[in-house]
């Protein structure tokens, strides 16, 4: 992490722990704002130094943070594609070889980037993740259009690529 | 005005809703294998469950919308990681079972 | 939202828990029912949200998202326990 990442980390952690407290509780009463800040600070300072934060990529967090937009945007446009595919699928009865396909994934992304990876494509529909190692850098999909394996990881190298990349490298 | 426009959005999502619910069901009614019960399921734990969720616009009352997003955020980063664990089992299922029976196979030819 | 649009659509979510409990009893393995029992979750949070709106409170939210945590933590258990013999194996 850059030298900015170094402060700016931990306050929007901070702000989203408070955020989601807030929208549990519905209020925006100033002493329950105060109280959330407090918990998401402890619970930052405590995650820091027991060590379950951990951040590996070298992105600085200002690059990564403008990728989000276009990760939860084209995620949204996946999700119709995927459900307008599944639907068809399902109302016409066609006879499309659903299978197994493998795709290779980066694997030097580590833990974060697999499990970006496997709630990105699990969440559409049209695939559903079988199988995730991160380690030898493989996940095994279930598609609906099997008949040809090439083109599925193709378009998932390349989904991969214009959405996932700047956040979870 | 923009009362009756979020009316509008409101019910065209929660029909959207409904109809990939039906659609789901009926997958699941239909299809003869779990992996593709698996498609037809995540038709509604995705987009259809959101669908219906994101019609509380139309309510306009902001507890009801703050609650309905952190359902919409929650059952979005849950739903592929359940349809995964029932998968993965589904699937060592199958290979052990194939397993077994390649060695029956060879026991009964030899 | 007006009650045109939800009572209708309350009356069509019950039928599909209905077609829902058709889908569990009809199905012909573990996993099947594991499937179906994770679809009809997800039906009865949809009809708690519609009650929601009916009824304009927004403690019928509190029941869907504690009963979407809880069909969540049961179906990954289910998971677990059929493919490896125990919840935490």
């Amino acid at each position: 992490m850059g030298k900015q990442g170094g402060i700016l980390g931990p306050v929007v952690r901070i702000v989203v722990l408070t955020a989601i407290y807030l929208m549990v509780l519905t209020s925006i009463d100033p002493a329950d704002i105060l109280v959330g800040v407090l918990l998401a600070t402890a619970l930052v300072l405590a995650g820091r130094n027991v060590g379950i934060i951990r951040t590996r990529s070298q992105t600085p967090l200002p690059r990564r943070l403008a990728g989000v937009p276009a990760l939860i945007g084209g995620t949204l446009i996946d999700l119709v594609t995927g459900t307008w595919k599944t639907a068809r699928w399902l109302i016409r009865r066609e006879v499309a070889k659903s299978d197994l396909v493998e795709v290779p994934i980066p694997p030097h992304g580590g833990p974060q980037s697999a499990a970006a990876w496997g709630v990105r494509v699990g969440f559409v529909p049209d695939t559903v993740v079988v199988e995730i190692d991160e380690e030898k850098g493989r996940m095994l999909l279930h598609v609906i259009d099997a008949t040809d394996p090439d083109a599925v990881v193709a378009e998932q190298l390349d989904t991969y690529r214009r959405r996932q990349r700047r956040v979870f490298p | 005005m923009i009362s009756i426009v979020l009316e509008v959005v409101g019910g065209l999502l929660l029909l959207i809703g409904l109809v990939l619910l039906t659609i789901s069901v009926l997958g699941v009614l239909r299809l003869p294998t779990v992996l593709g019960q698996l498609h037809a399921q995540g038709l509604a734990t995705g987009p259809g469950i959101i669908c219906i969720l994101a019609s509380s616009i139309a309510t306009e009352d902001i507890r009801i919308i703050t609650f309905a997003a952190l359902a919409i955020v929650f059952v979005a980063l849950t739903s592929p990681v359940s349809s995964h664990a029932i998968a993965r089992t589904a699937h060592r299922r199958r290979t052990a079972r194939k397993a077994q029976e390649s060695a029956e196979d060879k026991t009964t030819e030899s | 939202m007006p009650d045109f649009i939800v009572v209708p659509a309350l009356f069509w979510v019950t039928f599909l828990l209905i077609a829902g409990g058709v889908a569990l009893v009809r199905a012909r393995n573990v996993l099947q029912r594991v499937v179906a029992l994770d679809l009809l979750a997800i039906i009865v949070i949809a009809l708690l949200a519609l009650l929601c709106y009916l009824r304009g409170q927004p403690f019928y939210f509190d029941a869907a998202v504690a009963l979407a945590l809880l069909s969540f933590v049961s179906t990954v258990a289910a998971a677990r326990y059929l493919d490896q013999g125990g919840p935490f194996g």
